[in-house]
Order: C-alpha cells, then sequence, then structure tokens
C-alpha cells in the first residue's frame, strides 16, 4: 500500500481467528513471521493466547471510550490511576506524615467549628434558611443560568439556526403512492441511509411492492421487541467479523491471492430456521463475484448462498487486516425475480429502480430463492430496507448479474450486527446524489475517487460514540424510546458542522443532546470535492431503566 | 486520514495538539497494546489501561522526539503494565523487583545498516545454522527457508508446537548471535 508499513497491523479478529486455528497454513506463517519481527505483535499474541474469550466487545467498548475521551475532559479513573503510579514509592511515606498532620488539623478545626457552632447555633440556622429562600426564589428571575443544557433547549436550538419540522410530517417530498423521479431522489436519500445502517428505522422507502411493504411491516414489529435487546447490548454485543464469519458470513472480500483454502469458510445462514450450510465455490466463481470499487487496492468479492440469505457479511481484505464493510445480520432476505427484470435496473432499499430511479414495480418476489448466484440467474434482490447496502444488476446483458456496492463511501462502515442499530448516518454529497442516481456511474464506481465526508475516526467509533452518549444514564434527556432524525452540513476545508435540521423530533431535551452530541462530538472529515456535505442521521434513544444500574 | 504516516499524524499532533490526531494514530495500534495488556491483567483492568496509556501518551509525545511510534508505544505500554503491577505489589508491602525497560526514542532495528554485505551475511549464516543444535536448525530451516507455520513444521518434525515456537525462536536468537560474534571478528 505505501512505503512505510509500519501501522499494518494485523486486528484482532484476525489473531482471534489464528489462536483458533482457523486460518490457512500460508496465513499463519505470514502471521508468525510477522511476529517474530515484532516484538510488539508477539506480545499482544500472548496476551490474546492467554485469554479464551471473545475480546470484540471490549474491544468495541475501547473505541467508544476513545471516543469519548476525545470530546470529554479525560477520564475520571485515568487520573486517579496515575496518582497511584507515579509517586509509588517516595511519596507513599510521605504521605503518610501528611496525612497525619492532616487528620490533626482536621479534627483540631472540627472540634473548635462544632464548640462554636455549638455556642451560636440559633442565629447560625436562622441564616441558613433565609439563605434557602432566597436561592430558591432567586432562581427564576436569573437569565444567565450558568448550566444552559437543561434550562431552554428550544432557545439554544434557534440560536444554532435549527429548524423544526412537523414531527408528522417526517420527510419532505415523497409521496408514498406517486413517486417521481423528483420525489424520488428525496426518498433515495432516506433509503440510502436505510441501507447504510441496520436497525433504523426509516420512514419512507419510495414505493414498495405489496410484499416488500408487508416484510417492512414485520420489520417495524420485530424493531420494537428487539429494542430492549439492543439497549442490553449496546456496543458490546457486537461478533467481530472473522470469528463470525466463519459461521454466518456470505460475503468476503479478498485480494488476489484468494486460495481454495479459503472456501470452507463462506458459510451462510439461512433465513428463520437459523440452519448453516456451507456453501462451497470455486475459484473461478469466486472470482466472477469480485469486483474493484472505490479504490484500486481494495478487492471485493460477494458471494451469496442458495436460499434465502439472511446474514451478509462483505469484508474488505487489505494485506492481513481485515474490515466488515457491510454486515446485516437477520437483516436479509432473498427474494426470486425474473432474470429479465433485472437488466438496466437495480435495487435500492428493497426497492427496484431503472437507471432514472424511477420506483418499478416488477418483483413478484416470493419467499424463497432457489438459486441466488452469480451468472446467468440473476435473482438478487435483497430486502435491504434494513441492510446496508443495495445489489444492482448492470444495464448490459453479459453483465447483468455483476452485482455491486452502490454506494462506495460507505467503504468505511464497519458494522457488525447489534452493534448498529442505534444511529443512522447518511453521507450524500449533494452534488453527488445525481452520480449516485445513475447507474452506470453508480456500478463502475471506481470511477469517482471522491471520498465523502466522514467522521476522522470512521463511522463505527463515531456511531458507537453517538450511540453510548445519548444513552448515558447521566445525560440530561426525556427518559423515552424513539429517535431524533436531524441533518447537519459538513462545511468544506474546516469540517465544521452547521445548519443543523431536525427532521424528527422526539422531545425538546432529546432533540437538544442529540445536537449536541453531534456537535460536540468528534470531528468530521469533509469531502474531497470542497462542497458541503449533508449529513442525515438517526439518533436512537432508549428508554433505560429507572434504578440506574446501566453501566 | 486513517492512512497517514504515523510521523505525519504526531507532528500533527504536536503542533495543534488536537487529540483527534494522536487517536487517529492510537486506534491503529490498540488491539495491541490492548493485547499486552491482557498478557498482564484481565480484561476490564486492560481497558483501564488502554486509556490510561492514551493519557500518558497525551504528556509523553509533547515531551519527546519519537522516531519510532509503534516500538515507542510497545515499551511505553509494557512499562505501564509493569508499573502498574509493581504500585499494586507494593500496596500489599511486597517488593519485586521489575526490570526496567528505558524508554526507547528511536527503532529497535539497528542492523542492518553496519556495512556488512548480505553475501557476507549469507556465507556466516550458512556456517552458524550448522552450529545450531539440531531440533533447533530443522525448526529455522524449515520456517524460515521453507516458509511453514508452526503448525506444519510440528507437523513435519513431530516436535510439540510449543517446543517448535521456542526451537524457531532460540534459533533466531542463536543465529543472530552467531552471526554478529562473526562480524565483529571480521
Amino acid at each position: 500500500m505505501q512505503g512505510n508499513n509500519n501501522h499494518i497491523v494485523p486486528s484482532p479478529e484476525y489473531i482471534q481467528l489464528y489462536l483458533e486455528g482457523k486460518l490457512s497454513d500460508r496465513e499463519m506463517h505470514a502471521l508468525e513471521k510477522m511476529a517474530l519481527d515484532d516484538p510488539f505483535l508477539a506480545e499482544a499474541l500472548e496476551g490474546y493466547g492467554g485469554k479464551n474469550t471473545q475480546q470484540a466487545p471490549h474491544l468495541n467498548d475501547l473505541q467508544a471510550r476513545l471516543q469519548a475521551r476525545l470530546v470529554q475532559p479525560r477520564e475520571q479513573p485515568a487520573s486517579e490511576e496515575e496518582a497511584i503510579i507515579v509517586p509509588i514509592t517516595k511519596k507513599r511515606r510521605v504521605d503518610y506524615r501528611w496525612a497525619a498532620a492532616a487528620v490533626i488539623l482536621i479534627i483540631l478545626s472540627v472540634s473548635t467549628l462544632i464548640l462554636r457552632d455549638y455556642q451560636g447555633q440559633e442565629k447560625n440556622t436562622s441564616i441558613t434558611v433565609a439563605e434557602d429562600i432566597k436561592s430558591t426564589t432567586a432562581q427564576p428571575d436569573q437569565p444567565a443560568d450558568p448550566t444552559p443544557v437543561p434550562a431552554a433547549p428550544n432557545a439554544e436550538i434557534t440560536a444554532d439556526s435549527l429548524t423544526f419540522l412537523s414531527p408528522s410530517k417526517n420527510v419532505p417530498g415523497v409521496e408514498k403512492t406517486d413517486v417521481t423521479p423528483g420525489s424520488f431522489a428525496d426518498g433515495y436519500i432516506k433509503a440510502e441511509h436505510a441501507q447504510e445502517k441496520k436497525g433504523a428505522r426509516v420512514a419512507q422507502a419510495p414505493a414498495p411492492p405489496a410484499e416488500i411493504a408487508a416484510d417492512q411491516q414485520n420489520n417495524e414489529i420485530s424493531m420494537d421487541v428487539a429494542r430492549p435487546k439492543m439497549k442490553a447490548a449496546r456496543v458490546t454485543d457486537s461478533k467481530p467479523l472473522e470469528s463470525s464469519l466463519n459461521n454466518r458470513a456470505a460475503g468476503i472480500a479478498l485480494e488476489d491471492t484468494w486460495s481454495t483454502n479459503m472456501r470452507s469458510r463462506l458459510n451462510v445462514n439461512l433465513d428463520s430456521s437459523k440452519r448453516t450450510a456451507t456453501y462451497k465455490y470455486s475459484y473461478e466463481t469466486m472470482k466472477g463475484f469480485m469486483r474493484d470499487l472505490a479504490n484500486n487496492e481494495d478487492k471485493y468479492f460477494f458471494a451469496p448462498g442458495n436460499m434465502q440469505v439472511d446474514t451478509i457479511k462483505i469484508a474488505r481484505r487489505n494485506a492481513i487486516v481485515v474490515d466488515t464493510l457491510f454486515a446485516t445480520e437477520g437483516r436479509l432476505r432473498g427474494f426470486e425475480a425474473p432474470e429479465t427484470a433485472l437488466y438496466g435496473k437495480y435495487f435500492r432499499n428493497g426497492v427496484l429502480v431503472d437507471d432514472n430511479t424511477h420506483a418499478l414495480e416488477i418483483i413478484n418476489s416470493k419467499y424463497r430463492s432457489k438459486s441466488m448466484y452469480y451468472g446467468r440467474d440473476t435473482s438478487i434482490i435483497m430486502d435491504a430496507k434494513k441492510s446496508q447496502f443495495s445489489i444492482a444488476s448492470q444495464t448490459n446483458k453479459t453483465d447483468a448479474g455483476k452485482f455491486n456496492m452502490l454506494n462506495p463511501a460507505a467503504d468505511k462502515y464497519g458494522y457488525n450486527a447489534n452493534n448498529v442499530s442505534n444511529n443512522v448516518v447518511s453521507n450524500l454529497n449533494k452534488g453527488n446524489v445525481k452520480k449516485y442516481s445513475n447507474a452506470n456511474n453508480a456500478l463502475t464506481s471506481n470511477a469517482s475517487p471522491f471520498k465523502q465526508a466522514s467522521p476522522l475516526m470512521g463511522f463505527q467509533a463515531y456511531d458507537a460514540y453517538i450511540m453510548k452518549t445519548v444513552n448515558d444514564p447521566a445525560a440530561v434527556r426525556d427518559n423515552v424510546n424513539g429517535e431524533v432524525e436531524l441533518s447537519f452540513s459538513v462545511m468544506p476545508v474546516t469540517g465544521e458542522l452547521t445548519n443543523f435540521i431536525i427532521n424528527k423530533a422526539l422531545t425538546p431535551k432529546n432533540d437538544l443532546l442529540a445536537v449536541e452530541t453531534i456537535k460536540r462530538g468528534p470531528k468530521w472529515l469533509p469531502s474531497s470535492d470542497s462542497k458541503p456535505t449533508v449529513i442525515r442521521i438517526l439518533v436512537v434513544f432508549v428508554k433505560l431503566d429507572e434504578p440506574k444500574n446501566t453501566q | 486520514m486513517q492512512e497517514a504516516a504515523d510521523e505525519l499524524l504526531i507532528s500533527r499532533f504536536k503542533s495543534t495538539g488536537d487529540l483527534q490526531y494522536l487517536a487517529a494514530i492510537y486506534q491503529r495500534y490498540m488491539g495491541l497494546v490492548y493485547g499486552v495488556c491482557l498478557k498482564y491483567f484481565d480484561e476490564e483492568t486492560s481497558k483501564d489501561a488502554v486509556m490510561q496509556i492514551f493519557e500518558e501518551l497525551i504528556v509523553k509525545l509533547q515531551q519527546h522526539e519519537v522516531q519510532n511510534f509503534k516500538s515507542w508505544l510497545h515499551v511505553l505500554t509494557k512499562n505501564f503494565c509493569l508499573m502498574k503491577i509493581r504500585s499494586s505489589k507494593n500496596k500489599e508491602g511486597l517488593v519485586v523487583s521489575v526490570p526496567e525497560f528505558p524508554l526507547m526514542e528511536s527503532g529497535q532495528n539497528n542492523h542492518h545498516d553496519n556495512g556488512i554485505s548480505m553475501e557476507d551475511n549469507l556465507q556466516v549464516m550458512e556456517k552458524c545454522m550448522e552450529t545450531l543444535p539440531k531440533e533447533q536448525k530443522e525448526s529455522v530451516d524449515l520456517f524460515y527457508l521453507k516458509e511453514k507455520s508452526y503448525r506444519e513444521v510440528a507437523e513435519i518434525t513431530g516436535f510439540d508446537m510449543n517446543k517448535v515456537k521456542s526451537y524457531i525462536q532460540n534459533g533466531k536468537r542463536n543465529l543472530k548471535n552467531c552471526m554478529e560474534k562473526h562480524n565483529a571478528r571480521q
């Protein structure tokens, strides 16, 4: 990739796979050799090797903590610990003396106080009462409260050019029945963020076909059911890509050095029955799935399994670092469509659209797909409403059935199963909406070296941060379930966040918290084309248990 | 940004004081830092340690001129863990001598630039290989020259995996020592 390989560090997930003996011999050798030359890695390997548990939840937690640290003053435990560490030997003895002196002083002063207090008891109490009265009555008249957060949310929001739209009309410009290209564009923006993160409920997918719509309802229900679980799960419930890949992934990205050894790792988790089956693809078939995306250095490979697939993971592999691009555990359903219906069209968000992004009502979807694979049968239709990607078929017939992710910007998305349910980040640059709505451009995505605006630390960490912050028991908020949907602009060059607009409000406190969390949150990198980028985000609030026992 | 070199991010951090730059580098190695901490502590303590090391970095990076961030961070991590253990031992009234690791400020790999040619090295290496005990020689040969994994080496030689590991490590060290001796003599 670049001359300085210094920071090519195998991911903890990769290490875990190694420890579980799930890598090929060649891969193992590479890692072992690396460790022999890299004492840091060697020692980390030892550390991981000594523990039997899955480390992924802990690593996710660390990510979130690091993010939180970036926007807050130093963590409390840190300073405590440091106090222990720095002065160990010398100061300990000194500490005792000081402590003794301090104790004597305290005893002296307390006893003096008690004596005095005792003497002037009556006088004293009357004074404090008077002060109390004074302070309570004075409060409403004081406009300059030093803690502004809970005080006057509305005032602060409007001051920052926040606009409230009617909560009932939460997606402007999208009609449910009549889909015009213009309105679809808006709908698509909506759809886009539905794709990118799952677990997020997105109000309008434009003109969904009947069965998908029906399914959508099912999902709405399951969302509500799932919510308490989400809360319990939080960030820590996510699974590492590689380890879950082993049992559940349908897709994987590989470099050219794909080896047939890997085929046994390509497993597909079947919908509902949760049966697991392994699909073996030949190397050639595999290659057929490989696509170059945004970055020429990265090879993408996608291999859907037979039948209904409810879990797909797509990973990118660079050197020996593997990161997840998309994960759709439990969120997908395969459909069958006539082959010809797919030429020149592609799916977004569970809806088939043509090149002009007109929604098409064609999918006579069945709940079973007899085969979903690359080649003649192009029946890859994902009910991707809750998933993070769309499947596309290309315009010309020879390419039909090759599919790709439509949003190369999503390449920084590394979402795993349950930890992503809270926020939806949509990352659409206004200047590029057109591009994405054009099938060819969208598909030959290596033609766009354009980099979307993104959080400096990546979406996963960003998401973890937002989730943790708004659902922190200490946060000033109303304790309710619900979402705040808002958008803001990432300004070019500076990456400044402005133009906060609340599209869907929850409660004033929670709206404010959502905005403030983002505003004071981690830095964003502007897009590469010096245009402001509009980001839409859904911040999900989870009702916390009343006795504050969470975390 | 994600791809920017460590040095660049460090200098950005130093000039701006913006923690985001530091965090961007730290994130790269956080898995390793955590792994090293796991060697000494349980998961929860390790996580705390990872965050505390980040705090130390903020201060120390401003004070030190770091050439090779990765190895520097490794030493820092190790020191931190050992200090932490020592402090907790001290609390119990135990004094354990813990070896001090000096903070290295440049990379640990200084070999290769002592003016000895590759050809010489190869010859010396061959000689030195002969001096290794049989097991080490066999393991090193399979691992380094035939590029077999530990598992394969174990299968081929019939040695236990852990043995293989130590044969290779020791073999490598002996080889290095032997070669250095040779080169010093020349």
